[in-house]
């Protein structure tokens, strides 16, 4: 059962999905569906010996196509509709062992290929609004596939962390003719505390605002809205971008690697209006707070809403500027 | 959504065959993507993404010319 139950007081959507409880949990290495199909063996989702990078839909989605009608009825209080849109595994490597932080660059590079690929395609299905691009690393994420890979969803509907994003971008590009983005990376540049690392490209910091302790945020130093925009050059250091916070975790004294995450990238929606005020950007939420110790969000952010952060960005910073040296140093 | 070229082949068609790589992937005449359409076991779109340069390759080696063409120099030689 797959359906979209509007929740009225909050204002947004939530996709009830209970196919998912059966999806594979946690499976020994010689039964990952992820590696490929060796001769004999046993038949992984994906039936070649070998591959480079792949990208198929998800056996357990969120979101599909075409989807089935709602079990329940909606009404004017509770509207529902179809999850009608995508769900996507990428897989980075045919190798099990090993994260996106260990790939070569090369490799990291095609992954963003890749990315952009299913973001033009996925975006330009009708019906389909918002295309996010997201991993879930380590098994304390709630990972249940431990080799490396990715998750799309092309969602029928702009979601709504996304969404408020927007408002705000607009409303700010409404009342100051500038890009809310653009405004922030020019502050942070200025500031320099929170800074993590610079390319000609981007640039990643603890943004002054952050939720979670070691929250890194990768804006374009261009405006621009999506994948589609990055010349061949700004792809690439994309890529090594990316590698280099994950490195860069990896590397945090006191914490076992490899050291988990969720990303996500923002870009542009594809429900067909211009959105001139999105600012694609990357952002990572590590979990812990401390070595050892989880951030949890107990009742004051799920009931409140608003996040404690019991940590200063400027201070997180500083120990990732320390593990981004000793990340570029081990190139 | 409609119907498009992304929709997954029948169950018992894994055959891989090659998909259009679209406007995605423009920029790149020495490293070119190739993009196969291929189905998982259970009949779902499956995506193969390959590359004229090794993914795996050395860093730095990116702008040598592709693996194809490696071999064919060496096989003049």
């Amino acid at each position: 059962m797959s359906e979209l139950r509007w929740n009225p007081v909050l204002g947004e959507w939530v996709i009830t999905a209970t196919h998912r409880q059966e999806r594979t949990f946690l499976p020994p290495a010689d039964y990952c569906p992820l590696c490929p199909t060796k001769p004999g063996g046993f038949p992984t989702e994906i039936p070649a010996s070998t591959y480079d990078i792949v990208s198929f839909e998800n056996k357990f989605p969120a979101f599909q196509h075409p989807a089935p009608e709602p079990a329940v009825a909606g009404t004017e209080l509770y509207p529902v509709r179809p999850a009608d849109g995508k769900c996507e595994v990428v897989v980075y490597t045919p190798v099990h062992t090993g994260t996106l932080a260990d790939q070569p660059l090369n490799r990291v590079h095609h992954l963003v290929r890749v990315w952009r690929h299913r973001y033009e395609h996925l975006g330009a299905l009708p019906g389909v609004e918002y295309v996010l691009i997201f991993e879930n690393k380590g098994t304390v994420i709630g990972v249940t596939l431990e080799h490396a890979h990715g998750q799309i969803y092309a969602y029928p509907f702009i979601p709504a962390l996304p969404g408020r994003k927007l408002a705000n971008a607009a409303a700010h590009l409404q009342r100051t003719g500038r890009c809310l983005f653009c405004d922030i990376l020019a502050t942070e540049r200025a500031d320099g505390r929170r800074i993590v690392a610079e390319s000609d490209a981007f640039v990643a910091a603890i943004p002054f605002y952050a939720r979670w302790p070691y929250e890194v945020h990768v804006w374009s130093r261009r405006h621009l809205g999506s994948l589609s925009e990055l010349t061949p050059g700004e792809d690439r250091e994309l890529a090594a971008m990316i590698r280099l916070i994950a490195r860069a975790y990896d590397r945090l004294p006191g914490f076992e690697p490899p050291f988990p995450y969720m990303m996500a990238l923002f870009q542009r929606p594809t429900d067909g209006a211009p959105h001139d005020e999105a600012h694609f950007h990357v952002e990572f939420y590590p979990p812990f707070r401390r070595p050892g110790r989880l951030k949890y969000l107990a009742t004051a952010e799920a009931g409140g809403g608003n996040f404690i952060n019991d940590t200063l960005p400027e201070e997180k910073a500083a120990e990732l500027r320390a593990a981004v040296a000793a990340a570029r140093e081990a190139e | 959504m409609s119907s498009d070229a992304t929709n997954p082949r029948p169950a018992a068609a894994p055959a891989r065959g090659v998909a259009n790589s679209g406007q995605a992937d423009e920029g790149y005449p020495d490293d070119p993507m190739r993009v196969e359409r291929g189905s998982t076991p259970d009949g779902r779109l499956l995506l193969y993404f390959t590359f004229a340069h090794s993914s795996d390759e050395p860093e730095g080696a990116a702008d040598a010319p592709p693996a194809d063409q490696q071999d064919q120099q060496e096989r003049g030689r």
